[in-house]
């Protein structure tokens, strides 16, 4: 290859391995920006990803959406659930369909397995990352919170089929400033 | 190569003065006029491949170091100061890049570290973001980016590492696709991307790192085949593999007749070593069990336009393996040597037609006796006449190569077949008897060799 034409193809893959991560960004910049917000229970549990550094699983136990036909779905199928908050303030799925739903919050996911009465999905917004010398911390306060009744929960920015997960909480505060205060 | 010929050169020349061909002075000048050439490239040579180790190996620590430091994910930092982060190692090495490519295009350590470097940073900012910003783990999508984004440094640097480094990624990730329930037939288009650097290597086995790139690959397809099957039609993978290795054989024997060392041949042993160890589980019957197409798979699990990439892939690796075994058919040869050469290929390379043959009888009687007969016939016949081969070919390697073929077949049937213990205690004793006669026989042959000389 020629030594200029090297030179020009790697300006532009520099350009392009820039731009990627730099797309990743924005996009997720926007939804925290513009989304809605939902609170959603939580149940977190520490894994380690060896890679991506230490997170919380967010254990979401509310991912079964009732539906009348349910063998229209099956595993790995793309789908759209529809998020609504309830009055006691939490957002839970309330509906599932295979296209993109008209003038309402929903998150773009995929099937988990499905049984006669209803469709359990993936939830899309599951990792939380947090300081590698915290993670464990967080978790053991976590479920201290949980038994001692506090509210605990995260929110989830959610904007045209995506979501970002904003913050972890206990009490009303997000879980990095609750363990500093402790 | 041309350092190789030289090489050749300098051992005959002491032959050709004991033989009188060459007076000690015709010699020195030889020498002289190759000497400074072959001494000095060959030490250069040498220092240049450590400096190009060591230095690639230095550039994945350092990126490796970096990944786990952002892998510590301090929430001390705010999200300005991680997004900066990220892009620093990235824009570090694409500067050390384009230095390299300007100055120092000539230099294999240079090219092969910074190019790892550039591979394992776009890795790195992609990682950080991802937990910047909490990003689920959506394990297929962050694997292809990654690959995608590097596999032009293979090209433009000319470079080995980004290759494994892309080959290695894009297995994980139809790994990843097959577990989560999708489908990895992008597998082959992904390869596809890979495949003038491979041609190309094949082309030119003289440079090491090209071989290198051979090994990969050879091992790599090894382990990726078997993720990237469907598995619609079970048991495919039987006919699959054995013309996948048959083809592996085949194609060095029949495009290259070169004798290069063992480790300059990846295919051919590669190709070897999988025919014997495929075959050999072939002679289980466990293997036999459930397969064909009176076990169609129709779960929704399954899905039946995925299982048709399955279908071409069976066609196309048994007519490759097919054209080049009778490619090896044709080429009939008088000398002696040659013939048992020929022999010898055909076995081996028999595999993929003893593969569908033995599928489609064991679909079609929904039973595998006669298949697991055949394959310990196969693996018979691969031992003897590796053992014959050896023994023409006075090469100990080889004949005990075939010994240990038909004492491995004797041991698994050992275990699971209801022979008596007197035929299985004899044919233990034969094998060994012949384990010895052939070393003593050829031992001789060699002594009376050496004394002719």
């Amino acid at each position: 290859m020629n030594k200029n034409i090297k030179i020009i193809l790697f300006i532009v893959l520099s350009l392009v391995q820039l731009a990627i991560p730099a797309q990743m960004i924005l996009s997720r910049e926007y939804i925290l920006k513009n989304g809605e917000v939902f609170k959603f229970r939580i149940e977190p549990i520490d894994p380690v990803d060896y890679f991506r550094g230490n997170y919380l699983i967010i254990n979401f136990n509310d991912n079964k959406i009732p539906v009348y036909n349910s063998k229209n779905y099956v595993s790995n199928q793309t789908v759209y659930a529809r998020v609504e908050n309830y009055s006691d303030g939490f957002a839970h799925f309330t509906g599932v369909s295979l296209s993109v739903p008209q003038s309402e919050y929903y998150v773009k996911t995929k099937v988990l397995y499905t049984d006669e009465e209803a469709v359990y999905i993936k939830i899309p917004f599951e990792r939380y990352y947090m300081d590698e010398s915290k993670a464990k911390l967080a978790e053991e306060e976590y479920n201290k919170s949980l038994r001692d009744g506090k509210d605990v929960y995260a929110t989830v920015r959610i904007h045209n089929g995506d979501a970002v997960v904003d913050g972890l909480y206990i009490d009303g505060y997000r879980i990095e400033d609750y363990l500093r205060n402790k | 190569m041309k350092e190789k010929n030289i090489k050749w050169l300098y051992e005959e020349l002491p032959v050709l003065i004991s033989k009188g061909i060459l007076t000690q002075d015709t010699a020195a000048e030889i020498r002289k006029y190759y000497g400074e050439t072959y001494g000095e490239t060959e030490e250069r040579n040498w220092l240049k491949i450590m400096i190009a180790i060591f230095g690639t190996l230095g550039a994945i620590l350092i990126g490796g170091g970096i990944i786990l430091i952002f892998a510590k994910n301090w929430d001390a930092l705010s999200v300005p100061a991680r997004t900066v982060l990220s892009f620093t190692p990235l824009i570090i090495s694409q500067l050390l890049g384009f230095y390299v490519i300007v100055k120092k295009s000539g230099s294999m350590a240079w090219k092969e570290g910074i190019s790892a470097f550039i591979a394992l940073s776009v890795g790195a900012a992609i990682s950080l973001i991802g937990q910047t910003y909490n990003i689920s783990g959506d394990r297929t999508a962050f694997t292809i980016t990654w690959m995608l984004l590097i596999v032009p440094l293979v090209y433009i640097f000319d470079a080995f590492t980004p290759s494994l480094i892309y080959l290695v990624g894009i297995t994980f990730w139809a790994g990843f696709e097959q577990s989560e329930g999708g489908y990895a037939a992008l597998y082959w288009v992904l390869l596809g991307i890979l495949a003038p650097y491979i041609i190309k290597a094949f082309k030119n086995t003289d440079s090491d790192r090209s071989v290198l790139v051979l090994w990969a690959l050879c091992l790599n397809l090894c382990v990726s085949l078997g993720i990237v099957v469907e598995k619609v039609l079970p048991g495919l993978w039987i006919v699959i593999y054995s013309s996948f290795f048959s083809i592996l054989f085949l194609l060095e024997r029949t495009y290259r007749h070169k004798t290069d060392s063992l480790g300059q041949r990846p295919f051919k042993i590669t190709g070897t070593i999988g025919i014997l160890v495929i075959s050999i589980l072939l002679t289980f019957e466990g293997f036999w069990e459930d397969i064909g197409w009176h076990e169609y798979r129709h779960d929704a699990r399954f899905n039946e336009l995925a299982g048709v990439v399955d279908y071409i892939l069976v066609i196309l690796l048994l007519l490759g393996a097919i054209y080049l075994f009778l490619r090896n058919l044709n080429t009939k040869n008088t000398k002696n040597t040659e013939n048992t050469e020929n022999t010898i290929t055909l076995v081996y390379g028999s595999a993929a037609l003893l593969s569908v043959l033995c599928y489609v009888l064991a679909s079609e009687y929904g039973d595998g006796a006669i298949s697991v007969i055949l394959y310990n016939v196969y693996i018979f016949v691969i031992g003897v006449n590796t053992i014959v081969y050896g023994i023409r070919n006075k090469h100990m390697g080889i004949t005990n190569g075939g010994l240990l073929i038909i004492s491995l077949l004797i041991t698994v049937r050992f275990f699971d077949t209801d022979m008596p213990f007197m035929v299985k205690g004899l044919s233990f004793i034969m094998v060994g008897i012949g384990f010895i006669v052939s070393n003593v026989m050829l031992i001789k042959k060699q002594k009376e060799v050496n004394s002719h000389e």
